[in-house]
């Protein structure tokens, strides 16, 4: 079965912040604009009077004609100007039977239970606003609503309502082809179509035993799945569920298809569970569903920037909340390997921009396009669920002139540690982005930015290490990586570990570059499609568990880990911090684990002398992490002498399979307080403790 | 105690006649309460043990045949066979043991509340990734039974009907990716039990009883993982049990 081509073949995108109209239109964002937005006091704001007339919500005309963000006062500048815009346009009539939009609440403190929650769920009754789902489970000062959009300035005008903004969603994580070479990969595809990565991860040879990923569960979560129900029993298997969580019409993407399709191919007889989202609140109602459905796997192949990289935030406690009901989650690690910097906030010289480079530099390069340049930067730091105390803004440059700021859209006082900023301009030639620090001591914020269009930041400004999208940074999820199936090479787009605390991430990675039946998608390119190799290789391994007895015996999480890291291969010339355990290879055989091993060899009034054993293959770590008892990365132990390691373990592991690297550090270079730390290997996550006394 | 005329303190028996049904009961509510840490509990099964033991205890109660039933023991030793179903014939045969209680008295019917146990291993089919696995299985089959003797003669056929409890307790050990692993896990499942046989010396004090009894359960899949977890999926199935030995009364 195959699909119309689409009109425009590059990747249609989807705002992380932006929301739908339940009209399934798409609520209108400000690109290219300079224009500040002010935020009027809320001390300022005259009551806001709500009548009901003949069942239906008669507002003020003075609220339904607000179209100047300064009436908006909690109200996002970008919502106030859609709102705007959806009246003027008289499309709708401003009532409240217009479309409703789901928008996102920040409650103030004292509403999130007891009497005075009741009191504003009343007056969310009021103006007929509906509260979608439960608050995030680590915020629960964040609703998130649907709403007529003519109430929205009333909404923003409740005592106990302190920030209406759009929904917190995901986005696909960009494309990393060029699109005229998409273009030219686009075709019609007939037939089955299969991965050409299955002979390579060893796919036939389980499924010749049998092992077909039989009444395994998988769940897929994905902005759309167009086009899936024509696949099912050919691209897809005979058991399909799909289910949408978000209130718009069905989304017209396939990218949520085409990574069912990758699964289908690895585990045929899996029983696949589509949950369709857009928000974070759908992507927790989606996990429930998954959990009451005995689902064993997900997938997941977005790129959210809700964290901080550090294995914080609302998605991070998502994955921690589906490990303990015994889900694998499994997540691409994202696509921003040239497009990601992150750093330090410092304000040294007080004139409000943050100093991003070396040297006090306050802007980064920006790689300009040949002709038309579209720019759009998610800046994120680690203050997660809520910044309250601190304020960013992220601005675009060309040389010494403002094309943009994140401050139209969000406004100053936008209470989430996220800003975007979109741009399309003509004859740019030196572009940057600039940090602006709004509120709060900018030092010690760890600043990230991520290029989200597909393009590049400048080659000596950007940073890889740490350029991971969340929810890979999670500890409790499975990072995928992308190598190409057709070079056989770490694809230069794959996001880089370690995460903000030191963990090793990607854990693995998979083939891209594979075919799928989509017209849309003819060569599955990123590391959304390595996501669902592994997510169908796990669901191989589960499927060969054992049965017989009064239980069957399937492997835990550790063990699936345990197992994808012992057969995994690791790609010649490539950093560990970039391909993790290796490419996926899936287990024929019984599996030797071979462990990095961390110790602490020498203690004295100098320093710490650590031996690390590392795998042949791969490169060893350059640095050992230090790191307090918070877990926060404090020092770094450089890499020292390395020679083969001694023969180990009593399995057939040969000795020479293993190098043993010197690390120091010295007490002189790294001051730190008397405590307990731990020296950690990004790379295979071994660590030691150990007592700074100088 | 024997049907030799004796009778045993009605109160004692009167309590006793009461203990198949809180047996039963109980059971009956941990088996559908038997759901896993981190998945869902049945909040209706929680209130339906209690009900029915209640319900039971009341209709023993108001019998008055059961209350003036003759108390009597009972022990005895069997072959046992797992006979398919879940329970594989992987799994070797082993001696079972067993201790009852019983009821009885002049009429051809009597009953009996037993505790077995047995232990029995297998190496089952595993994928080729893993090594070594075993499998140790306990079973402790408790059983509320009545039973029926076809002549008065001192030789008599008999046959005999239940239902009962199993408990299944379940060990795995295994090696994979280099390491050595056990994990276990527990269960209880509701099973309906049929057997048939001889009694010798049934006017006796010490009455012997040959025979066998067919056990089978109805059995949810279940799985359990290293790290503790467990949890249902897949199809309902049954297991079944064969067991052929002495028994003896007193």
């Amino acid at each position: 079965m195959t699909e119309p081509a689409p009109a425009d073949p590059g990747r249609a995108r989807r705002s992380p912040v932006r929301p739908q109209a339940m009209s399934g239109r798409r609520v209108p964002a400000s690109r290219g604009s300079t224009a500040q937005s002010t935020v009027r006091p809320r001390a300022g704001r005259g009551p806001c009077t709500v009548t009901r007339a003949a069942g239906c919500l008669a507002l003020p005309p003075f609220l339904l004609l607000a179209s100047s963000p300064a009436l908006g006062g909690a109200l996002e500048p970008a919502l106030a100007r859609a709102v705007a815009a959806e009246h003027v346009s008289g499309v709708t009539s401003p009532s409240t039977d217009g479309p409703r939009w789901p928008v996102t609440l920040v409650v103030a403190s004292d509403a999130v239970d007891g009497p005075t929650r009741a009191r504003l769920e009343a007056a969310l009754a009021a103006l007929q606003v509906e509260r979608k789902g439960p608050a995030l489970r680590d915020a629960p000062r964040v609703w998130e609503v649907s709403a007529p959009y003519a109430v929205l300035h009333a909404l923003a005008d409740l005592e106990l309502v302190d920030h209406v903004t759009r929904v917190l969603g995901p986005q696909l994580p960009p494309d990393p082809l060029p699109v005229p070479a998409l273009a030219a990969a686009t075709e019609a595809r007939t037939g089955t179509v299969v991965s050409e990565a299955l002979e390579e991860m060893r796919v036939p040879e389980l499924h010749a035993l049998g092992i077909t990923g039989r009444g395994i569960r998988i769940g897929v979560v994905d902005v759309g799945f167009e086009a899936h129900r024509e696949r099912i029993g050919s691209e897809l298997p005979e058991t399909v569920t799909y289910r949408r969580f978000s209130d718009a019409e069905e989304s017209n993407q396939s990218h949520g298809t085409a990574c069912a399709e990758v699964i289908a191919d690895v585990a045929p007889e899996c029983e696949l569970y589509l949950a369709e989202i857009a928000s974070s609140v759908d992507l927790q109602e989606a996990l429930d569903w998954f959990i009451a459905e005995d689902v064993e796997i997900l997938s997941h192949s977005l790129a959210w920037f809700l964290g901080g990289g550090d294995g914080t935030g609302p998605i991070v406690e998502l994955t921690r909340a589906a490990a303990d009901e015994g889900i694998h989650w499994v997540t691409s690690s994202g696509n921003f390997r040239r497009s990601f910097w992150q750093g330090r906030a410092g304000d040294d010289d007080r004139d409000g921009y943050v100093e991003l480079g070396d040297g006090g530099d306050e802007n980064i390069g920006i790689v300009p396009g040949t002709t038309t340049t579209s720019i759009s930067l998610v800046l994120n730091w680690n203050a997660w669920p809520l910044s309250e105390g601190h304020s960013f803004q992220i601005e675009i440059w060309d040389g010494d002139t403002l094309l943009g700021t994140s401050a139209t859209d969000f406004g100053d006082d936008y209470p989430f540690a996220f800003r975007e900023i979109a741009v399309t301009s003509t004859a740019v030639r030196d572009p940057n982005f600039r940090i602006r620090a709004i509120r709060g001591d900018p030092a010690g914020i760890q600043l990230r930015v991520f290029r989200v269009d597909g393009g590049f930041l400048a080659e000596d400004e950007r940073v890889e290490a740490g350029s991971l999208a969340v929810p890979a940074d999670s500890p409790h999820a499975l990072a995928v990586g992308a190598y190409s199936v057709r070079t056989t090479g770490l694809e230069s787009f794959s996001s880089h570990g370690p995460t903000g605390a030191g963990l090793a991430k990607p854990d693995l990675v998979a083939a891209d570059a594979v075919s799928t039946s989509l017209p849309r998608f003819p060569r599955f390119v990123g590391t959304s499609a390595a996501c669902p190799h592994v997510a169908g290789a796990v669901a191989l391994l589960l499927s060969a568990g054992v049965a017989g007895g009064a239980f069957d015996l399937h492997w835990s999480r550790e063990e699936v880990g345990a197992l994808l890291r012992g057969s995994a291969d690791p790609l010649a010339g490539t950093e560990s911090e970039a391909q993790g355990w290796g490419r996926l290879r899936l287990p024929v055989g019984p599996v030797e684990m071979e462990r990095s091993r961390l110790r602490l060899a020498a203690a004295g009034p100098d320093g710490f002398l650590f031996t690390l054993e590392h795998r042949v293959g791969t490169d060893p770590p350059p640095y050992l992490g230090i790191h307090d008892v918070g877990g926060r990365r404090v020092a770094g132990a450089p890499a020292g002498s390395s020679r083969p390691a001694s023969p180990r373990g009593n399995g057939p592991i040969a000795p020479h399979r293993f190098v043993e690297v010197e690390y120091t550090l010295r007490t002189s270079s790294a001051p730190l307080p008397n405590g307990r730390y731990w020296a950690v290997d990004p790379v295979s996550g071994a660590s030691v403790p150990f007592y700074f006394q100088p | 105690m024997s049907r030799d005329g004796r009778t045993g303190a009605p109160w004692q028996a009167s309590w006793l006649a009461h203990l198949p049904a809180a047996i039963f009961t109980a059971g009956f509510a941990r088996f559908r309460m038997a759901v896993v840490p981190g998945r869902r509990a049945d909040g209706r099964a929680r209130a339906v043990g209690p009900a029915l033991l209640l319900a039971l205890a009341l209709i023993g109660a108001s019998t008055p045949e059961v209350a003036a039933a003759e108390l009597g023991a009972s022990a005895g030793g069997a072959w046992a066979l797992p006979a398919g179903g879940a329970i594989d014939d992987a799994y070797d045969g082993a001696p079972l043991v067993r201790l009852g209680v019983t009821l009885g008295g002049a009429s051809p019917w009597s009953g009996a509340i037993s505790v077995g146990l047995s232990r029995t291993e297998a190496r089952p089919s595993h994928p080729v990734f893993v090594e070594n696995v075993e499998s140790r299985l306990r079973w402790i089959p408790i059983l509320a039974e009545a039973r029926y003797r076809l002549r008065t003669a001192t030789r008599s056929p008999y046959v005999s009907c239940g239902l009962g409890l199993w408990h299944l307790r379940e060990t795995f050990a295994y090696r994979l990716a280099g390491n050595d692993r056990e994990t276990d896990g527990s269960r209880t499942a509701l099973a309906a039990s049929f057997g048939a046989g001889l009694e010798i010396g049934g006017s006796t004090r010490f009455p012997l009883r040959l025979g066998f009894r067919a056990e089978i359960a109805s059995l949810d899949a279940r799985t359990v993982t290293a790290d503790g977890t467990a949890f249902e999926g897949g199809d309902r199935r049954t297991a079944s049990w064969i067991s052929i030995g002495l028994e003896i009364e007193g």
